[in-house]
């Protein structure tokens, strides 16, 4: 076990460092922050290292963004333009609004430092003076925390006029959105911070080029800027010994539903679905049917033996017809109807829809909300789901920005693997499962 | 220039050019509902998905060659929204793809979802993009085929939902109207607001399938709002002035131009059954774009209701209708004898170069010192150089004096378009780009490079770098001292504006390369200001766009209509008055022995004092040429809604002359026309692209200097255009804005009703208060006449009223 790539959470190589404090009494202060190491990374970063040699080293570590899409850290950092004179600005997307995602809250909550020294780091790579974190409205007490934690830095000189002697000034503010999942993707999130209408914006110009206040704007998921600490702190090739080829580093997974023990659990990138849920998660409580591997928008795998030796990363779960998301695993129980979950998916999108372009105004929110509504409430008629497969043809891909896509992945995973429900849904019509789950 | 292919075809198209344009350029047709000329693409409707690929450059800096050595195509996963899409080196577009065939058909199936189709009863049936592309790109029988009945039938949509219901008449304003189930969400509108005009108005609220568009300013902005019922592509925003007139293919469409201002802005007359019904923005890329204010395109009210049809004589003091003998006979009878000076021959505002040729050269040969036209200004506009409107937007720094919102309302989108920075699009082979990836929403304002000052705060003022209110009357001290900084003397001091903002002024003046002045009406009003920017730009190099409250006046003062000695159409003087196309003032009548006015409408003033009515054309239904303020020659064509023996002032002066036993100049429109070309060789025959004439005049300017304390503020409406009820609701009644000392030292309170009279008129005025005037500043909307004068006024309490 001590050989090679470390890809599960019994390897004794394997420790824990993002959550290593969530959950210990007063993790959230300064001072406890301090004496557990906090702030050493920046020190160090700042005093002997060039903002390259910090992206060098992000992307030697082959850390991708964890916010879903995956995108290679460095290289999002390296497109910064290099003294140009400009304000530059790093946000950290802590909008955490995907449906089975709760990994970042707690790192806030409970850790705010970290993210307060990632977002420091992380600054001083793409030389931005000014960072912003967006954070999810219904964070009430992450914010009060990470309110304080930054009243604290800038009081003890962790944040401010030249940190640590570096000359590397740092500003931090935080903005509360107001409840809307569109406000994670990054261009509407920028509208959002500016006051405008948060609908997303025209790509290009990429926010590196222009992005908030039309000045060069890096954007970062709060778990990948914590990453970062690490990565400097304990060295890039501490990180990429764990995971697989192209999926590298420690990953927060979520479990929701009928486990044992639901929970966000730190692990090696390329643990596997049974590992999760059984050895960490405890098992399950009753049977269970199916399974989301990534939030809600990622599509749903069967639950069996094939599915649960799956590795959790990038490109196993790609293999699978399926995605690593945010690693939010959502557990569907034999209880639950498979129409029902996704036509609740679907009207959540439908529901979180910015209506700027037509096939998701149309499509999404209007169309197949009400089509799966319709199978699910027994009136479906012969042809609804080609009909449908249809629309999610015409959707697909064909958005302004990937929200649509993440409502149409859910309806796909399912028919790919739970057709016959659909269909005994039309041809019964009525559900076949008497309600009383959590979907319900 | 980069090189691509279009399906089959290759193309070179300029570098920044956006996919859809170079499917245009080549040719090829591809939907699209939310780009809009001079607006910014954003890829919201979805529309123009198309299926490109492009070559890729490898390690070594050379494209990736496939076998055949020729460089390989890499074709993008999706489909691309050819809108924001850039054309680079090398590309290949496929429109004409099953998979793009299908999407299209997609998007048209969803934009028809919620769409009401309740085309037999909407106003842009006919002429809608929605309509137009369903047909053209939905029903993809491929796709959309269902078997009723035994018989295969073709389906518009497959929805079978409720549709989404909503507002179906939501009055924006007096003008508009939003039907929110007809909208399509393309967002035209909301950009055009912010990125044409500069005024945040609409909005979209709520979001997915709620979103609808509102605004929390009801009613809209009178000023440029009408443009947006030009752009929506479907039936949701209305010209309420036209609703439920005619369809589209029932309308008569004259382009002409709007005579209303010296911009010469293009439009379509929309008539029918002789009334006209609409006026719609007509694109002209050189001058107003696809814009027109709101002035010219819902202030035709006026031109069709109670029109003149037959001379009115007056008999035993009644104006009563006769036939166009017995007028003959009255003015052959009354003008015998008469001797040729004592005759004045006046001429509206917006009267043709023709009709301004045949009053001149009849006033030369009666030898009259009496004549001119309506609000001829002291110093002559065509003493001024012209610049192209476009060249402004080359400029790098613009004085303005004046208010151009009013004054010339379609320059004032230009100077919004300066400020922006935009230089003048590329032409593609189908003209103005559709989707101009230049543009952005919310493009910052380059504040600093304009300069504003006016009497009064404008439009202007908020999107400038230095802005000023100086005391009406200043002007000329304002100007002079302003030139006696830029030629490093020491400035005497301007009431209202400290010299440091002068100085700041004539630092960015001179820092700039190339600048431009904009002047308005009290700049022409005042001969020695006028006469200095006309130096400055002869010595500093300036480009001046000078806006004259006339709107022929460039060209009329060039065919000989400047009368230096006196003001032609305000002085009295001429015993024997023939006035075409306005009333002259009561004084001007009343000198008068004889007073013939060719009319098309009976105002209070004719009715009381005229001798004899003849039945006149509006500028909607003349044909002849204009000359705008940049010296353009543009083309009236007549709209069929003159009433039968409607004169032109041509046909007006020559009956005028056959009573006196002389020869008219020309008998008619043609014959004018020729000898105006014999004399000016005019470039008649040029397209309007090129068509310039701007001779090189010194005329004498008239002296003298307003004596009044109300100061006259241009006003992009016409005290005609308020005929038209709608006009008056829309309007409200006139506001005599006051600074609130002064006020008080009249004796006013804001909110009151007075009424104000003036040598133009009598207005009942309510009294407003503005701190941002100068001390003792009075200002009243001119509607027209006298804009930029200041002028004697007396105050009265109307009964009933409060003061």
């Amino acid at each position: 076990m001590s050989e090679g790539f470390i890809v599960s959470g019994h390897d004794p190589r394997f420790e824990r460092t993002l959550y290593a404090h969530v959950g210990r009494p007063d993790a959230h202060t300064l001072d406890y922050y301090l004496g557990h190491g906090g702030y050493e990374a920046a020190r160090k970063a700042l005093a002997s290292m060039t903002p390259d040699e910090v992206i060098e080293e992000v992307k030697r570590s082959g850390l991708r963004g964890r916010g879903g899409a995956g995108f290679p850290t460095g290289l999002k950092w390296s497109f910064m333009p290099k003294d140009d004179g400009q304000q530059h600005y790093i946000i950290m997307n802590a909008d955490e609004s995907e449906p089975g995602s709760f990994k970042d809250r707690y790192i806030l909550e409970d850790d705010p430092h970290q993210a307060i020294e990632g977002m420091i780091l992380a600054g001083y790579a793409i030389r931005a003076t000014k960072g912003y974190i967006y954070i999810r409205g219904e964070y009430r007490r992450a914010y009060d925390r990470l309110v304080a934690a930054i009243e604290e830095a800038y009081a003890r000189g962790y944040l401010g006029k030249n940190l640590f002697g570096s000359g590397f000034d740092f500003d931090l503010y935080v903005h509360r959105g107001a409840g809307a999942y569109i406000c994670g993707e990054e261009t509407a999130l920028m509208n959002s911070l500016e006051g405008l209408r948060a609908n997303p914006r025209l790509k290009p110009p990429f926010p590196a080029q222009k992005g908030l206040f039309g000045k060069p704007t890096t954007i970062n998921n709060v778990e990948t800027i914590a990453s970062v600490v690490h990565i400097v702190a304990r060295g890039s090739d501490w990180f990429a010994q764990m995971g697989y080829d192209k999926s590298k580093g420690m990953k927060l997974y979520q479990v929701s539903g009928p486990a044992v023990r639901p929970g966000v659990y730190e692990l090696p990138m390329g643990t596997t679905f049974r590992e999760l849920i059984y050895d960490w998660a405890g098992g399950v409580r009753e049977p269970i049917k199916a399974l989301i591997p990534g939030g809600s928008s990622t599509p749903m795998l069967p639950f069996n033996d094939d599915t649960l030796d799956t590795p959790m990363d990038y490109e196993h779960l790609a293999e699978k017809g399926s995605m690593l998301g945010t690693g939010g695993v959502i557990l569907i129980p034999e209880r639950a109807c498979v129409v029902d979950v996704i036509w609740n998916l679907v009207r959540f999108y439908g529901h979180e829809s910015c209506g700027k372009c037509t096939p998701c105004r149309e499509g999404v929110a209007g169309w197949l909300v009400k089509l799966l509504g319709q199978i699910e409430r027994g009136r479906g008629k012969p042809g609804d789901l080609e009909l449908i497969e249809d629309l999610l043809d015409n959707i697909e891909g064909k958005s302004f920005c990937p929200l649509a896509d993440a409502a149409v992945w859910p309806v796909r995973g399912a028919l790919r693997h739970f057709r016959h429900e659909f269909e005994r849904h039309i041809e019964e019509g009525r559900c076949p499962l008497e309600k009383k789950g959590f979907w319900g | 220039m980069p090189k691509l292919r279009i399906n089959d075809r290759e193309i070179e198209v300029p570098e920044g050019t956006s996919v859809l344009d170079a499917i245009f350029h080549a040719g090829y047709d591809v939907p699209y509902f939310c780009s809009e000329r001079h607006l910014s693409p954003i890829g919201a409707c979805r529309m123009c998905l198309v299926k490109v690929g492009a070559p890729r450059k490898g390690k070594d800096g050379d494209w990736i060659r496939d076998e055949a050595g020729n460089p390989q195509i890499f074709w993008f996963p999706k489909l691309m929204a050819a809108c924001t899409t850039r054309a680079t080196e090398g590309m290949v577009v496929d429109t004409l793809a099953d998979e793009v065939r299908k999407a299209q058909a997609g998007m048209v199936e969803f934009h028809l979802e919620n769409h009401p189709l309740d085309c037999p009863t909407c106003d842009k049936g006919g002429a809608c993009e929605l309509q137009d592309r369903s047909y053209e790109y939905g029903l993809f029988e491929k796709y959309y085929t269902q078997t009723q009945n035994g018989l295969k039938t073709v389906l518009y949509s497959r929805f079978e939902f409720t549709k989404r219901h909503a507002d179906k008449h939501h009055k924006l304003s007096e003008f508009v109207v939003l039907d929110r189930e007809r909208c399509i969400h393309c967002k035209r509108c909301v950009r055009y607001f912010e990125e044409i005009p500069g005024e945040e108005v609409l909005d979209f609220i709520e979001r997915g399938n709620h979103t609808f568009i509102g605004s929390e300013e009801i009613p809209l902005p009178a000023g440029f709002s009408g443009n947006i019922t030009d752009i929506c592509p479907v039936g949701a925003l209305l010209d309420l002035t036209a609703r439920f007139r005619a369809r589209n293919w029932e309308f008569e469409k004259t382009p002409t131009v709007d005579m209303n201002d010296a911009f010469g802005a293009a439009i379509w007359v929309d008539s029918r059954s002789g009334r006209i019904e609409r006026i719609r923005a007509r694109e002209h890329p050189e001058t107003n774009q696809i814009w027109i204010s709101d002035a010219a395109r819902f202030g035709h009210g006026w031109a069709s209701r109670d029109r003149l049809t037959e001379p009115l004589l007056r008999k035993d003091g009644e104006l009563v209708p006769v036939s166009l003998a017995e007028a003959e006979a009255f003015l052959a009878e009354r003008l015998s004898g008469a001797k040729g000076e004592e005759v004045g021959l006046l001429l509206a505002a917006d009267a043709t170069l023709e009709e301004g040729y045949a009053f001149a050269e009849a006033a030369r040969a009666l030898k009259t010192p009496h004549f001119g036209f309506e609000n001829a200004t002291r110093y002559p506009v065509a003493n001024l150089p012209a610049a192209r409107y476009e060249e402004l937007l080359e400029a790098e720094f613009a004085l303005v004096i004046g208010d151009p919102a009013e004054e010339m309302p379609n320059l004032y989108l230009r100077l919004q378009e300066f400020l922006k920075g935009v230089t003048p699009a590329p032409r593609y082979y189908h003209g103005t780009p559709i989707a101009d990836l230049r543009l952005e929403e919310h493009m910052p304002r380059r504040r600093e490079r304009l300069a504003v000052f006016a009497p009064y705060p404008t439009r202007l003022h908020r999107f400038a770098g230095v802005a000023g209110v100086y005391p009406p009357g200043s002007v000329g001290a304002l100007v002079g001292a302003l030139f006696a900084i830029l030629n490093g003397k020491r400035p005497e001091p301007v009431p209202g504006v400290p010299e440091a903002e002068l100085r700041r002024v004539a630092e960015r003046f001179l820092a700039a390369k190339t600048r431009a002045v904009v002047v308005g009406a009290e700049v022409l009003e005042a001969p020695a200001a006028a006469q200095a920017v006309a130096d400055l730009a002869r010595a500093k190099g300036a480009l001046v766009f000078a806006m004259p409250p006339a709107a022929g006046a460039r060209g009329l003062e060039a065919v000989g209509l400047w009368n230096p000695k006196g003001r032609g159409w305000e002085e009295p003087g001429a015993g024997l008055l023939l006035a075409f196309g306005a009333t002259p003032p009561e004084r001007v009548l009343a000198a008068a022995r004889l007073r013939v006015l060719a009319l098309s409408h009976l105002d209070p003033r004719a009715r009381a004092q005229a001798d004899l009515v003849l039945p006149a054309k509006t500028f909607y239904e003349k044909r002849g040429y204009t000359v705008n303020a940049e010296g353009r020659v543009l083309e009236l064509r007549p709209a069929p809604t003159a009433p039968l023996g409607a004169m032109d002032g041509i046909e007006a002066l020559a009956f005028w002359l056959r009573g006196m036993g002389r020869k008219p100049p020309a008998g008619h429109y043609r014959e004018a026309r020729e000898r105006l070309h014999e004399r000016h060789k005019l470039p008649l025959d040029l397209p309007e692209e090129v068509a310039f004439w701007r001779p090189k005049l010194r005329l004498a300017a008239r002296p003298g200097e307003d004596k009044g304390e109300l100061f006259l503020a241009p006003t992009m409406w016409r005290a005609r255009m308020l005929a038209d009820p709608r006009v008056r609701a829309a309007l409200g009644p006139p506001r005599l804005r006051a600074h609130p000392e002064t006020a008080r030292r009249l004796g006013l309170d804001p909110g009151a009703t007075v009424e104000v009279e003036t040598g133009y008129g009598r207005w009942e005025a309510r009294v407003e208060l503005d701190p941002a005037l100068a001390e003792g500043a009075l200002v009243l909307p001119a509607w027209g006449r006298g804009a930029g004068r200041r002028v004697a006024y007396r105050l009265r309490v109307p009964a009933g009223g409060e003061a």
